[in-house]
């Protein structure tokens, strides 16, 4: 049984449907990258396995449960978009997450933030948009959950942000553990995925291993992803 | 989960009314100072004048702020780009209902307090320490009996009252949440329809609404010498405490079953 399974998972937003009955069975122990153009569904799959959204039809499983407390305490999840208060300082919002998170594993978090430079009494809002993002990483990828939810973690960063982002999913995720990452930006994650979802349009038109897809089509999934979303 | 929770919440809060309640009882003391000083002084009236409207309106920020701090923290907290954070923590909706409530009355309990204070620094001063106790003779007018019970009771129906209205507010900004734009406004709207079908309740029961009851307290009781519960008085808690259950429910079956964090 997967980590995370999701059966006939259905949403619309009014009218509009933004998921059109996903299945998927995603096994722990990997980096699976869920790809598709903007609007085609990625962050809406990954706020209802956070619980963030209800589902018009269908359930979305991480470990066995519906999202609530219990899939909570072991997702890490990392949003594509700015949420921390900004009036907390880096040292607070470590002591919040150590607090509501067991997982937690501090002196990561502050080795992390010493290697950026980044002080324990800095407020979030004294940051740039680039910092404040990293120690949105920072204190996700501190964790050792059994589940990373990465949405769009590359997009809106500088080229060298986005090697220092990859570096740091790579080097600190919980190697039992699936991270998935959602993303547009398909040749700067590939060398890194061992799964490859590609959505469109509510539906998962793409489901396999990066390898064999590659072996397969006889191009890097990058490619692959071009022609399959060409406008 | 929900001490965490309230941990958090109430410093949240508190870096927001605290510089309030200081700004409030030290321009108390200013005021009382002023007041006790010579009045023979040529910028007495002037001062008197300037402390007089900086007090109303600190008076008045406190009051307005803790209503606004209230529903801020639950719009921003819950519903807005604070959600992402919040709402992934390992915590029922249930915890988070409570953590905003109990956070709620804390912070209306905090700015009764502040008042009382901010009303004793004024008068002290004027009156003398040694003629305190002769005021609160008069303010209970002598021939009140309050007993411990009447005392417990008052608490009671002031968090029942408090806490159902807060509630009100949360269901009211839960409900404004269901509609895609303009949420905020219609969240007042349906606070103010949740308000009047209270009243109206509360009136086909022959009850007064909850303003009177607070009022009734204060008025009637010192000079019959009535005790807290009386049906006049525990009439409308009830009703508050009823009220309150629905809001809850509403509340909860929203974040539930409706949450749509955008």
């Amino acid at each position: 049984m997967g980590i995370i399974q999701c059966n006939g998972l259905t949403k619309y937003y009014g009218a509009v449907p933004a998921l059109k009955g996903i299945d998927l069975d995603i096994e722990p122990g990997q980096i699976v990258g869920l790809l598709g153009p903007n609007g085609s569904g990625k962050t809406t799959f990954i706020k209802l396995a956070n619980g963030l959204l209800t589902p018009n039809g269908g359930e979305i499983r991480i470990n066995g449960n519906t999202p609530g407390p219990a899939t909570k305490s072991i997702v890490a999840y990392l949003p594509d978009r700015e949420f921390l208060p900004g009036y907390m300082k880096v040292g607070a919002l470590m002591k919040y997450y150590a607090d509501f998170f067991r997982d937690f594993n501090e002196s990561k978090a502050i080795e992390m933030f010493r290697s950026l430079g980044i002080q324990p009494d800095m407020t979030i809002r004294s940051m740039s948009k680039g910092t404040r993002e990293k120690v949105q990483l920072v204190l996700c990828m501190s964790r050792e959950a059994q589940v990373y939810l990465l949405d769009e973690p590359i997009g809106g960063v500088d080229p060298a942000a986005r090697d220092y982002i990859l570096r740091t999913i790579i080097s600190n995720y919980n190697p039992r553990a699936v991270v998935m990452i959602s993303t547009h930006l398909i040749s700067d994650v590939e060398s890194i995925l061992d799964d490859v979802i590609f959505i469109k349009e509510g539906n998962i038109v793409l489901h396999g291993k990066a390898d064999d897809i590659r072996a397969e089509k006889g191009m890097s999934v990058d490619a692959l992803f071009r022609e399959v979303f060409k406008c | 989960m929900l001490g965490k929770l309230l941990k958090y919440e109430i410093r949240a809060v508190g870096r927001i009314m605290l510089p309030l309640y200081a700004a409030l009882l030290i321009l108390s003391v200013v005021f009382g100072a002023v007041m006790a000083s010579d009045q023979n002084m040529d910028m007495y009236k002037t001062i008197i004048a300037f402390t007089t409207l900086l007090l109303v309106l600190v008076f008045t920020i406190v009051a307005i702020m803790t209503l606004v701090t209230i529903v801020q923290r639950f719009n921003k907290n819950i519903y807005g780009s604070e959600g992402y954070l919040t709402l992934t923590v390992p915590a029922s909706i249930a915890t988070h209902i409570w953590n905003k409530t109990i956070s709620a009355l804390i912070w209306f309990f905090f700015s009764e307090i502040a008042g009382v204070f901010a009303l004793v620094f004024m008068t002290v001063p004027v009156m003398g320490v040694e003629n305190v106790g002769t005021a609160f003779e008069m303010i209970r007018k002598v021939k009140v009996d309050i007993t411990p019970l009447d005392v417990v009771s008052i608490i009671i129906m002031a968090v029942v009252i408090t806490g159902s209205l807060a509630l009100r507010i949360y269901a009211s900004i839960s409900v404004g949440h269901l509609v895609s734009r303009a949420q905020n406004v219609c969240g007042i709207a349906v606070f103010i329809g949740f308000t009047i079908v209270e009243a109206v309740i509360l009136n086909i029961f022959g009850l007064d609404s909850f303003t009177n009851v607070t009022m009734s307290i204060s008025d009637n009781m010192p000079e019959v010498g009535m005790h807290v519960l009386t049906p006049q008085l525990l009439g409308p808690c009830f009703f508050a405490l009823a009220f309150g259950a629905i809001y809850y429910v509403i509340t909860w079956g929203i974040m539930k079953y409706r949450l749509n964090l955008q």
